[in-house]
């Protein structure tokens, strides 16, 4: 063991170490914060740095075909930074100036006023951080007047920015959806990300460019400049070259999608001018209508009335047009009513009825039944629909094609009052093998689905909002409303379309899909839309079984038959067969099934027009195609909407084909190559502000788009991320 | 002295817990350090806002995963620290070949394909929400397995046995620079010295032990086995200029260097303010908030912040080197020892090179540097530093 006073020694050479090290650390820090304190303050202020992010281009959206729907192009955008504009003496004095710069050399519709400049300003539709944008594709000439007198501009940027550009104009709008700034709660979900979003990121808010995000969504590059408090900038200390978006090839043809809009939206006018003097004209606030093969489940096309321009959302939307989309009158235009509208099915819902009545045995394929136009239940007769009267004796065929509401009221009755057997929630358990009641789990963001009504919903409804409710018993008469489609049960026309297409297909059930594939960017595509070399194939999604029903081939082929009559049949007569009349079904045999739905009353106590269904598939026997069109409120009998879907069909029994549609903006040749030397996006912030590497930049090179080196800028953006 | 050790711990564990709790003098509860629990505390909260301030961003919304994060680690540190003072230090003794042992398993673990690589170090294991960083652990498993060793030589170090020690030391600093971690490797090889001196080692063998240190690390950096980055960090101090705009135009580890002073220097004597660093807030100094973290304190706070906190580290090291002398057997000294070379290294090594009077290697500043491992690391060492005070008389 040591002795104890050489340790005591020992222990006084470890202390000297230690005030030796402290003694150098107090000195060093001495002399660098107090000695040379000035020195470190001048040089501080010469090497302010900035980090410049260079945002990646966005991923293109392609149709089936390869043809570009959605891509970007560099335009040359007039904005104003809020908070440099904020700090400069004379805010108000600098947007009267934009403004008459902006009258002078755009000349545009509606001049620009120092008042709406600023109201746009204080709207706050882009980021925080993010420069409000003006005007867009402004001229060179504007662009030099405001370098040549940029002192008097201070805070006004002319940036070139890639925005995104729809080559077919409002065609699939609520499908392909929108970009803008990212939402703060977006942001924060994302703060510990390997790849977190810039505070002034540009994100999918809807629609495919939502659901598809992580894949359109490039690599930010960026660049950390030092910049001297004038601005100028001394060097790049490094340079991150952006890499670009993933491209999404849609399962959208974008002819069908063409040829369907323009089928409702003409079929929505004759609706309009379907008046009566008693009830007046249909005001058919809204409709949507789809194309669905149901072998894959993916969605040829899908269509949403009314609908929208997206490129006002480019680069940002001005209040008044979003104060127009958002207008009652407009009838929500962002909404897409495919696959978010829930509507009462009517008598479409009679496929899930039928089935139910069989899988129960109520009923077989040809056990026969007295149809005497109504049937009474509580003392209260349920009939069938005006007009209608009693159908006499059928079978289930011919209650499909002529619709009898009593042949189906009467299995609905029977399955209530065997409840004993059948349990409480028969009907809706053959509702919930077709897909209904929950989410068909398309790729799209803002779907919606709503239970089937139950008597234990009913009870739990009434319990939660007693003042909506008032009746909390399910009678034999609701089981009645719920077997016509008709009552508290809302579907979506997607899922009406993928119930059509589990029965076309013979029971099996697809997950609905816009997604064909996911590309390289800038692949090579044949004519076909396949890309040439496998190796640019990103992610190539298969069809997803998701429900299956077991339909006997007797079973299947009465429900087929009666499907088929409703559009072929003249005796008796199809529901639908009017509006199919001509059709050449001898090449494309198209069935289907009409339904209307009651809306209930206005305000003023008048009914209001029906909800008009129509679902047609075909060709029958090899299904490829499942339409659906609903026209809300459009009145005047079950068959409103079923010229929708003929003009879909038709021409795949003509010509084979959907008429080809020419693109509003013709395609852009894709960029040479994305190498490091062409950055997507040029910045010249006008002198007097320390943030861009162009401050003293020549009005040629803000003209010209590419070839120029420099980029949006985030005043003082982080680098450091979190680890 | 161990005969009485043996007896009256005997006698002690005869009676009853709770009467002797409540009666005994001795009992550890009454013993502990609270000046260095203070110190502790003290830099762990300036650490926090400095984390804080150099990670949140320069504009709102701000970031806080991070510092979020570093709080959560500061907390599992505390708890660590107090799990460890509840157990007698002496069964660590007993234990200490075991614990050495799980060390070294460890940082060969992380050596094997299991390990993760980040930013040119092998250095981490990944469990999924949290990197282990086996290395920062090795550290504390390291100080008592050689504790331990020296510990069971009583008497005179032998040359024999200052070989073994040496053999012994020798193992786990191999894989750690096998990780490319040298700055934590010459952390592991400034302790070693400091408990063979404690442990009354001959003068003249460490004067050798310096010198192979020095020739060995000669060749080390001469014969290209380093990456060229390492070697850059390691001269770039001997080659600096001091300060001017020549510091604009720095490149390559200079250029980190460079910052580093800038911010410092920019501070001044009263520093810029909490969240006013202009060099500091902008992520202009590289690894600001792990291994740089001592420039987001200069700048913001100047000579008197950063000046302060150096003061109470200075009080955390003294309060370690007295419960070394406190101690009241051979392993508690040596474990103090070890802690305390541990510590001074890093504040030494750590401040120093963001001045430009130390190389550049990446290790944290203890308590104050963004990251789990080291935190946790650093909370361990002063939990057995206060085991050790606690019961110097029981």
């Amino acid at each position: 063991m040591v002795v104890a006073a050489d340790r005591r020694v020992r222990f006084r050479a470890l202390a000297l170490v230690c005030l030796g090290v402290f003694a150098a650390l107090f000195a060093r820090l001495w002399y660098l914060q107090v000695l040379n304190a000035p020195t470190y303050e001048h040089v501080a202020t010469l090497t302010a740095t900035r980090t410049v992010t260079i945002p990646a281009p966005r991923g293109r959206i392609l149709d089936r075909t390869g043809k570009v729907l959605v891509d970007n192009v560099p335009t040359k955008v007039v904005a104003i930074d809020r908070q440099r504009l904020d700090d400069a003496p004379n805010r108000d004095a600098v947007i009267s100036r934009v403004a008459t710069l902006l009258n002078h050399f755009e000349k545009p519709k509606t001049p620009f006023s120092a008042e709406a400049i600023k109201r746009d300003l204080a709207v706050n539709q882009v980021g925080p951080f993010d420069p409000v944008p003006l005007a867009e594709n402004v001229s060179d000439e504007l662009l030099v007047e405001l370098i040549e007198h940029r002192a008097d501009y201070p805070g006004v940027v002319a940036e070139t920015r890639l925005l995104r550009q729809y080559h077919y104009g409002s065609l699939a709008a609520q499908v392909l959806g929108r970009v803008g700034p990212i939402p703060e709660s977006m942001w924060r979900a994302h703060e510990g990300d390997p790849k977190p979003y810039p505070k002034d990121a540009q994100v999918g808010l809807s629609g495919v460019e939502q659901a598809f995000e992580t894949q359109l969504r490039g690599v930010d590059g960026e660049r950390v400049v030092e910049v001297t408090p004038a601005g100028r900038v001394v060097r790049t200390v490094k340079t991150v070259s952006p890499k670009p978006g993933n491209d999404v090839e849609l399962t959208l043809d974008i002819a069908a999608q063409a040829t369907t809009e323009a089928a409702l939206a003409a079929q929505v006018k004759v609706a309009r001018n379907t008046c009566t003097p008693q009830k007046g004209c249909p005001p058919v606030p809204g409709a949507a209508a789809l194309l669905l093969d149901p072998t894959t489940g993916q969605v040829l096309s899908m269509a949403s009335y009314p609908t929208y321009d997206p490129s006002i959302f480019v680069p940002a939307i001005s209040e008044g047009d979003w104060k127009a989309l958002q207008a009652t009158a407009a009838h929500a235009p962002l909404t897409n009513r495919a696959d978010g509208g829930l509507y009462s099915p009517g008598s479409t819902f009679k496929l899930v009825t039928g089935v139910a009545g069989l899988q129960h045995g109520l009923v077989t394929p040809n056990s026969p039944y007295h149809d005497v136009g109504y049937i009474e239940v509580g003392g209260q007769r349920f009939r069938n629909d005006s007009g209608d009267g009693a159908l006499g004796y059928l079978e289930m065929p011919q209650a499909l094609t002529q619709s009898s509401n009593v042949y189906f009221f009467d299995i609905g009755r029977r399955l209530w009052e065997g409840r004993g057997t059948y349990g409480d929630e028969a009907l809706q358990n053959t509702a919930a093998q077709f897909g209904f009641g929950q989410m068909t789990g398309i790729d799209l963001p803002d779907e919606k689905a709503v239970p089937v009504p139950t008597p234990e919903r009913l009870r739990k409804l009434v319990e939660k909002y007693p003042d909506d409710y008032s009746d909390p018993n399910w009678y034999t008469g609701t089981s009645l409303n719920l077997a016509i489609g008709q009552g508290d049960l809302l579907v979506t026309p997607l899922q009406l379309a993928n119930a059509y297409g589990q029965f076309a297909n013979g029971g099996d059930r697809y997950r609905p899909t816009l997604l064909l594939r996911v590309l390289r960017p800038f692949a090579q595509l044949n004519e076909l839309g396949v890309p040439v070399d496998p190796a640019d194939v990103v992610e190539q999604p298969r069809p997803e079984h998701v429900g299956h029903v077991d339909l006997p081939a007797d079973w299947h082929a009465a429900m087929l038959q009666g499907f088929t009559g409703v559009t072929q049949s003249t005796s008796p007569r199809g529901t639908a067969s009017d509006v199919f009349a001509g059709f050449p079904f001898d090449r494309f045999s198209v069935a289907g099934k009409t339904g209307t739905a009651q809306t209930g009353h206005d305000a003023s106590g008048q009914e209001k027009f029906s909800n008009a269904f129509f679902v047609g598939f075909g060709p029958t026997g090899a299904t490829r195609y499942v339409g659906v069109s609903i026209l809300e409120q459009a009145g005047y009998g079950s068959a409103a909407a079923a010229p929708v879907v003929r003009a879909m069909l038709e021409p795949l029994a003509t010509t084979g084909a959907w008429p080809t549609v020419e693109p509003a903006v013709p395609s852009s040749p894709p960029p040479p190559t994305t190498s490091t030397t062409t950055t997507p996006s040029t910045t010249t912030t006008l002198p007097g502000e320390a943030t861009a590497e162009n401050g003293a930049a020549s009005p040629e090179a803000v003209g010209g788009a590419t070839g120029d080196t420099s980029e949006t800028t985030t005043p003082g953006a982080v680098a450091a991320g979190g680890r | 002295m161990s005969v009485a050790t043996t007896m009256r711990r005997s006698r002690r564990s005869s009676s009853g817990t709770l009467g002797s709790l409540r009666h005994d003098p001795a009992a550890p509860y009454r013993h502990l350090d609270w000046v260095l629990i203070a110190a502790v505390l003290i830099i762990s909260a300036v650490g926090l806002l400095m984390v804080f301030s150099t990670s949140r961003g320069a504009n709102p919304p701000y970031y806080y995963a991070q510092s979020a994060k570093q709080l959560l680690y500061v907390v599992i540190g505390i708890v660590a620290a107090a799990i460890i003072v509840a157990i007698d230090y002496r069964h660590f003794r007993d234990w200490a070949p075991f614990i050495y042992g799980a060390g070294l398993a460890l940082l060969l673990f992380v050596l094997s394909p299991f390990g993760s690589s980040h930013k040119g170090s092998q250095s981490w294991i990944d469990l999924g929400m949290f990197q282990l960083q086996p290395s920062e652990i090795g550290k504390v498993t390291f100080i008592i397995g050689i504790a331990g060793l020296a510990a069971h030589y009583r008497g005179e170090p032998t040359l024999a046995r200052v070989v073994a020690l040496l053999a012994v030391s020798g193992v786990p600093i191999v894989l750690v620079l096998a990780q490319g971690d040298l700055g934590t490797a010459l952390v592991f090889v400034a302790m070693v010295p400091t408990i063979l001196w404690i442990g009354g080692t001959k003068g003249r063998y460490l004067v050798v032990l310096a010198v192979v240190a020095v020739v060995v690390g000669a060749a080390i950096v001469t014969s290209g086995a380093l990456k060229q980055y390492q070697t850059d960090r390691l001269t770039v101090f001997v080659t600096q200029t001091d300060t001017g705009v020549a510091a604009v135009h720095s490149q390559g580890a200079a250029y980190n260097l460079d910052q580093a002073k800038i911010a410092i220097g920019h501070g001044g004597m009263w520093g810029r303010g909490l969240f006013n660093g202009s060099q500091t807030r902008t992520g202009q100094v590289p690894e600001q908030d792990t291994d740089f973290i001592f420039t987001a304190l200069a700048e913001q706070f100047g000579f008197v912040g950063a000046a302060s906190m150096l003061a109470v580290m200075g009080v955390l090291v003294i309060r370690v080197w007295r419960t070394a002398q406190l101690a009241r057997d051979d392993f508690g000294a040596y474990l103090c020892a070890g802690v305390l070379a541990m510590f001074l290294f890093q504040i030494f090594e750590n401040v120093g090179m963001t001045m430009g009077i130390m190389p550049i290697t990446g290790i944290p500043l203890p308590f104050m540097s963004y990251g789990g491992s080291s935190t946790l690391a650093n909370f361990i060492a002063v939990g057995l530093v206060l085991n050790v005070h606690a019961r110097r008389f029981a």
